[in-house]
């Protein structure tokens, strides 16, 4: 790996380089500033403070690689006291650990793989200083330095965007509250963030790209160690569609218990509000909840009974901030308090699952809008149409080949197009009387 | 005196005729069996000696050999006792036979009593087979003795009433067996118009009716396809969802064994010991071994090469509740048998090939902690565990399962109202119908064990129908096993609809019963 990209002696030479004149002799891997952010950002244990706190002393992201390289300079960088903002004073700890320490210099000495492996996955490297940095982010407190986007970066700048969260064990209602919630606001043009995680998160996705929206997903590791690995199909949909899987993560760090809460702060920041449908106590989802009222940005639950577990976080955050969070009341009313209202269709079967009920032919397209409206077993279907079971059976097979209809354990729900398909009493939106 | 005494042991399913050779000759008093006979049959000199004198018969004090021919078999039981005992009487002289041969089969007490044996049946009908015409067996097996057509069975409670027997030779029952069946040639050719008669068609434990299962609809669908066409099922639900139930309904809603079968099944009933046998068993045997059965248990052997579960369900449905928690090694052997209908067990000096034509009925949890799926208890499990676990119906087992059906809970409204659902008076000659349609088709074999060229054949596709095979095979991940269980299944759905060729609607049907990783496999978003 050494000598990827040699050392240019004028790169830094504006910058002030107390390591030394050892610096500039040595090759360094980073050709230019946006690489050497690159390596720095995809060092193991070097966040965002740690970071900020190199650039506030070195200057420059090749002055830190310069600095690292030289000999001594692991124990020079951590040494380095952070300074607060706008206060003279050192902070009392250090700001980097000796482990991270070593860990840059070896970054720095071209033995870190991280660029070559950005190039083979082809990823893009964002920095904050690019146009392509989505504003929605830089204006977070602790924005990453460096997203490693795959997709397009484009896509992060939506006019309007709404992250979708929950639980990775929904009920079959749950999903569908997300699917529905991601159909509607990928109708009115809204860019939908989520996690790629099972559950919620999946579903929100998947909804989305049915209703050929755009979605992002951050990932809480690195582009090679993608998790789920269930759902590397959906993430190469994602960005087949025009939407993007973003890291800030090096491309071959593993999740491990601290990035996925880290991560939390980069989904409520490329969005205007977070929605999150159902977290069970102690949820991750909470913890985006928790930074979307940090960052400023709304914050709406979907209420749930107050015996569900799977809804108990969502309350139990309602009633601990009642003033902050917002209820949705419903998914047109959702819209409406986010202010994207002009654009939304009429509720009740979106136009798109209309027509695709009306393409699987009359009997399948009866089956497809009763798993719409909440029939999910066999039995079920078998009551609600009185039809033998044969040809319920027969009908739900076409449904599942057409990718409308999916399910296991014998409870069935709508799939694909049909996903984020509004049941037909969805329609109401009752007002009180004042 | 030399006494030649006829006798039979068990090997396996079959019985083996003796010929016990008795010497009671001067000498040295003594007691010697030869002949290779097992520890069982080593000590039937115990119970031989002190039968005869606690039923006030002399031991004579003299050298006997008792030989047990043909002598390079194997011998294992206690149903030669009888024989022996009589051998020293005769060759002592103490009686005195009259004309004729008679076998002897029964195990003796000490204090004289004869007791049944296990294979009573078989040995009965090798006796048969031998030119025999009467025997002697203990009184509790005589029903099951006279199964064999012209048989002229005597029971007897005590040796001294076999010695009656001998002495006098005149049969002390003489009222004929009200039905009797000739064992060497019987074929599965018995028409319509003389079919079993229902009288005797009763079983030991009471069988649930089909009507008790409420709901399932799906269930219930996939059961009556799984048993008109033989093909293999698995039962996937949490517990309490009524799998078991649901199971145990079979043997009441299969048709009733024909004489060959019902004959091959009260065979192994009679070799497994299974109590008192008073008629062929009609019903189809229902097995359900408990997972922790071990590997002799499932397939067969042991010391005295007993018939396993998997033959003691000849015939029948072989019922693997829990099927995960089964031994690897167990489900392993299923696979030859599955393939060919019987099994071939060895052991040092023996080998017995026991039938084994069960259809198989499995049934497992959808996840470790058994909830996943359900709407009124969450699952516990962590997330994709439970698709792991439905992973874990390994390979020869799951190629053998045609039929895969989910049985989530059903909700307690069904269970207390709605019409009731057909019984087992219904569903079972739809069942029986469509089993004779197939059967007229492919001369008897049942559309579960068609493959290849026939079962094309047996399909009939039309081109629409072809197309829409192909369409299907995404479903199944478009493997040849799974376009061919595609097949299989919808020529059964076919012939339960009363249709030649097989439709679109049949095969789409078919589909639905694929195994439930194909589903997990149908991601999100494709």
């Amino acid at each position: 790996m050494l000598g990827v990209g040699s050392g240019d002696p004028t790169a830094g030479a504006a910058e002030p380089s107390p390591g030394g004149t050892a610096a500039s002799a040595r090759p360094v891997v980073a050709a230019d500033e946006r690489d050497a952010w690159a390596v720095l950002a995809g060092v193991r244990g070097l966040g965002p403070v740690g970071f900020g706190v190199l650039l506030g002393r070195y200057g420059s992201g090749l002055a830190i690689l310069r600095e690292a390289a030289s000999p001594g300079g692991p124990a020079r960088i951590s040494a380095v006291r952070g300074r607060e903002v706008g206060d003279e004073r050192e902070l009392p700890g250090p700001a980097i650990t000796d482990a991270v320490a070593t860990a840059v210099a070896i970054a720095a000495q071209g033995a870190g793989p991280t660029l070559a492996r950005v190039h083979e996955l082809g990823l893009e490297i964002v920095t904050m200083e690019d146009a392509a940095y989505p504003s929605r982010l830089a204006a977070i407190e602790m924005p990453p330095h460096v997203l490693y986007v795959l997709g397009d970066p484009a896509s992060m700048h939506a006019l309007a965007a709404v992250a979708i969260v929950g639980t990775r064990r929904p009920t079959d209602a749950g999903r569908a509250i997300a699917a529905r919630i991601a159909a509607a606001l990928a109708a009115v043009g809204a860019g939908v963030i989520s996690g790629l995680a099972v559950g919620i998160d999946g579903a929100a996705h998947a909804a989305a790209l049915h209703a050929k929206g755009t979605t992002v997903a951050v990932i809480g590791s690195g582009h090679a160690v993608v998790h789920p690995r269930a759902h590397s199909r959906l993430a190469a949909s994602i960005v087949a569609a025009g939407g993007s899987v973003v890291s800030e993560l090096g491309p071959d760090i593993a999740p491990s218990k601290g990035t996925f809460p880290r991560r939390n702060r980069i989904i409520s920041g490329l969005a205007d509000a977070t929605v999150v449908v159902e977290a069970p106590a102690r949820s991750g989802a909470l913890i985006t909840a928790s930074w979307a009222l940090d960052q400023g940005r709304e914050c709406f639950l979907v209420p749930g009974s107050i015996d569900a577990p799977a809804s108990a976080g969502c309350l139990a955050f309602l009633r601990e901030f009642p003033h902050a969070t917002r209820i949705v009341a419903g998914i047109p009313q959702l819209i409406d308090d986010l202010g994207l209202a002009d654009h939304l269709a009429e509720p009740g079967v979106t136009p798109g699952a209309a027509a695709t009920l009306a393409d699987v032919g009359a009997a399948a397209g009866r089956l497809g809008r009763e798993l719409i409206n909440g029939r999910s077993t066999v039995d079920e279907l078998v009551a609600a149409t009185g039809w033998p079971v044969a040809s319920v059976l027969a009908g739900l097979t076409l449904l599942e080949r057409r990718g409308l209809a999916f399910g296991v354990h014998g409870r069935f729900r709508p799939a694909g197009g049909l996903a984020g398909a509004d049941p037909a009493k969805a329609g109401q939106r009752p007002r009180v009387r004042k | 005196m030399l006494a030649v005494v006829p006798s039979a042991t068990l090997n396996g399913l079959d019985g083996r005729f003796i010929r016990v050779e008795v010497d009671v000759a001067p000498g040295l008093p003594g007691f010697t069996i030869v002949g290779l006979a097992d520890a069982a049959l080593q000590e039937a000199r115990e119970r031989v000696r002190g039968a005869l004198r606690n039923a006030g018969f002399a031991y004579p004090p003299r050298r006997i050999t008792v030989n047990l021919a043909p002598a390079d078999q194997r011998k294992a039981g206690a149903s030669l006792d009888l024989a022996m005992a009589l051998g020293i009487l005769l060759g002592s002289e103490q009686v005195i036979a009259g004309p004729g041969r008679v076998a002897l089969i029964g195990e003796l007490s000490l204090g004289g009593e004869v007791r049944s044996v296990p294979g009573v049946l078989p040995m009965v009908s090798v006796l048969a087979r031998r030119g025999l015409r009467r025997v002697v067996v203990a009184a509790a097996a005589v029903d099951e003795a006279r199964l064999v057509e012209g048989m002229d069975v005597t029971g007897v409670e005590t040796l001294a009433d076999a010695v009656e027997v001998i002495r006098a030779r005149r049969s002390r029952r003489s009222a004929p067996a009200p039905r009797r069946i000739e064992l060497v040639e019987a074929t599965g050719t018995a028409g319509p118009d003389q079919g079993p008669d229902p009288m005797i068609v009763r079983s030991g434990s009471p069988v649930p009716d089909l009507c008790e299962v409420r709901g399932q609809l799906e269930a219930r669908r996939g059961l009556e396809i799984a048993l008109a066409g033989g093909h293999g099922l698995l039962l996937v639900g949490p517990p309490g969802s009524g799998k078991t139930l649901l199971a145990r309904t079979i043997p009441g809603l299969l048709p009733p064994l024909d004489d060959a079968a019902a004959l091959a099944a009260t065979v192994v009933a009679s070799a497994a010991g299974e109590g008192p046998i008073g008629e062929l068993r009609r019903r189809p045997p229902f097995r359900s071994p408990h997972h922790t059965v071990s590997y002799a248990g499932m397939v067969g052997g042991g010391p005295n090469m007993s018939p396993g579960e998997i033959t003691r369900a000849d015939q029948g449905v072989l019922f693997l509740d829990e099927l995960p928690e089964f031994g690897r090694d167990v489900l392993e052997a299923l696979r030859q048998p599955m393939e060919e209908g019987r099994v071939a067990v060895s052991r040092v000096g023996r080998a017995t090939i026991f039938p084994a034509r069960f259809q198989l009925v499995a049934a497992m949890n959808p996840c470790p902690c058994g909830f996943a799926g359900s709407s009124d208890r969450a699952c516990a499990c962590p997330p994709l565990v439970p698709d792991r676990y439905q992973r874990r119906v390994s390979g020869p087992l799951r190629d053998r399962i045609d039929l895969w059906i989910s049985m989530p809970r059903v909700a307690p409204l069904a269970l207390v109202r709605g019409p009731d659902p057909e019984g087992s008076a219904t569903v079972g000659p739809r069942i029986a119908a469509a089993r004779t349609l197939a059967g007229r088709r492919t001369g008897g074999v049942l559309n579960g064990r068609l493959t290849g060229r026939t079962l094309r054949d047996a399909c009939q596709l039309s081109r629409v129908g072809e197309r829409r095979v192909i369409a299907l095979a995404d479903l199944e991940r478009a493997s040849g096993r799974g376009t061919e269980r595609l097949l299989r299944v919808a020529r059964t759905i076919a012939d339960l609809a009363g249709d030649t060729s097989v439709a679109e609607t049949h095969l789409d049907e078919a589909a639905w019963f694929r195994p439930a990783d194909m589903r997990l496999a149908a991601a999100e978003v494709v």
